[in-house]
């Protein structure tokens, strides 16, 4: 665990430092927010509401936080379950977005990449790749490619077991490397 | 982005080394720039959010707790040791006088009772400057 993380956590405890927990927030916020943005399916406002929750709950149960694992796995666990708690209340409000789904008619795979330095053009085929994915595919994938999460710790923070999050990798690679070989070297 | 990446077990297979880097591609500068911002605002609102801290308010509870006991012990106490205590003093001196066959025990009696009472007024008080946050002053 980062030691600056554990001397933050320490005076937050110690002392109520409030400056020491705007820093742990500051530092970690976006991941939390990149993540819930992702799981409610781009809605940014809904999902910086839920980043905030996450942050006043991690704050009121900082007291119970071991220290195990990363503070930013502890983190994005409780945005999970925060995510999963507003789903259930209010299952409309995260309803699959109109991203293709696996099954759906994907995007044709480029063929030809005239300009692998357009980044706008592959952020393009990287969005639409990532929309073919299932909403678990592209949580596990958020988790284990962007967040740089190992499985192990995919598997806390989503609560679900080492082999579904394998197996939801895997399936999800498969896709991603099938629609994005025209990015692949040689 | 900022968080940094460190090895994961899910990038074992070196045939995705390309897939992986276009998945924790970096961001172009000028959007970090603009999320430096976003970012304070958003640390910002967290803080305003903040409920009062429980470690605060169990403090607060536990001035407030020995601002009230220790106020009516101390009160109490004092009577006590004005009134009482001073009656056990006669009478101790009453029952010395009439025993004066062991005056030394009598005496150290009177003194542990006396003193005793005077522990327990200090202490009283102790807390009541505690629970009205009087000691902070000389601590800070």
């Amino acid at each position: 665990m980062d030691s600056d993380d554990i001397e933050l956590i320490a005076r937050v405890l110690a002392s109520d430092d409030r400056q020491a927990f705007g820093t742990l927030v500051h530092r970690h916020q976006e991941a939390v927010r990149a993540f819930l943005t992702r799981l409610a399916r781009g809605d940014h406002a809904r999902a910086d509401d839920l980043a905030q929750e996450t942050f006043i709950q991690a704050y009121r149960s900082l007291v119970r936080f071991q220290g195990g694992s990363q503070f930013r796995t502890w983190l994005l666990g409780i945005a999970y379950n925060r995510f999963r708690s507003a789903a259930r209340r209010d299952p409309s409000a995260f309803a699959a977005a109109p991203a293709a789904d696996a099954d759906d008619a994907p995007p044709e795979p480029v063929d030809t990449a005239p300009a692998h330095t357009a980044s706008s053009d592959l952020q393009h085929d990287l969005a639409a790749a990532v929309a073919t994915l299932s909403p678990e595919q592209q949580t596990v994938v958020h988790l284990c490619y962007r967040e740089g999460l190992s499985h192990s710790e995919a598997s806390c923070v989503l609560d679900w077991p080492l082999g579904s999050v394998k197996t939801h990798l895997l399936r999800a690679r498969e896709k991603l490397r099938h629609h994005l070989r025209a990015w692949a070297p040689g | 982005m900022s968080t940094s990446h460190r090895s994961s077990d899910s990038t074992s297979d070196p045939e995705d080394a390309w897939l992986e880097k276009l998945l924790r591609r970096d961001e172009p500068a000028a959007a970090s720039a603009a999320r430096d911002d976003d970012s304070t605002a958003f640390t910002a609102r967290v803080l305003a959010a903040l409920p009062p801290p429980p470690a605060a308010v169990r403090r607060r509870a536990g001035r407030q707790r020995a601002f009230v006991i220790g106020g009516a012990t101390a009160l109490g106490a004092i009577i006590a040791w004005l009134c009482g205590g001073e009656a056990m003093v006669e009478s101790l001196h009453e029952v010395m006088q009439v025993a004066q066959s062991a005056p030394s025990w009598l005496q150290a009696a009177e003194s542990v009772v006396v003193q005793s009472l005077a522990a327990v007024s200090a202490l009283a008080m102790l807390c009541f400057l505690r629970g009205r946050d009087v000691l902070r002053l000389f601590r800070s």
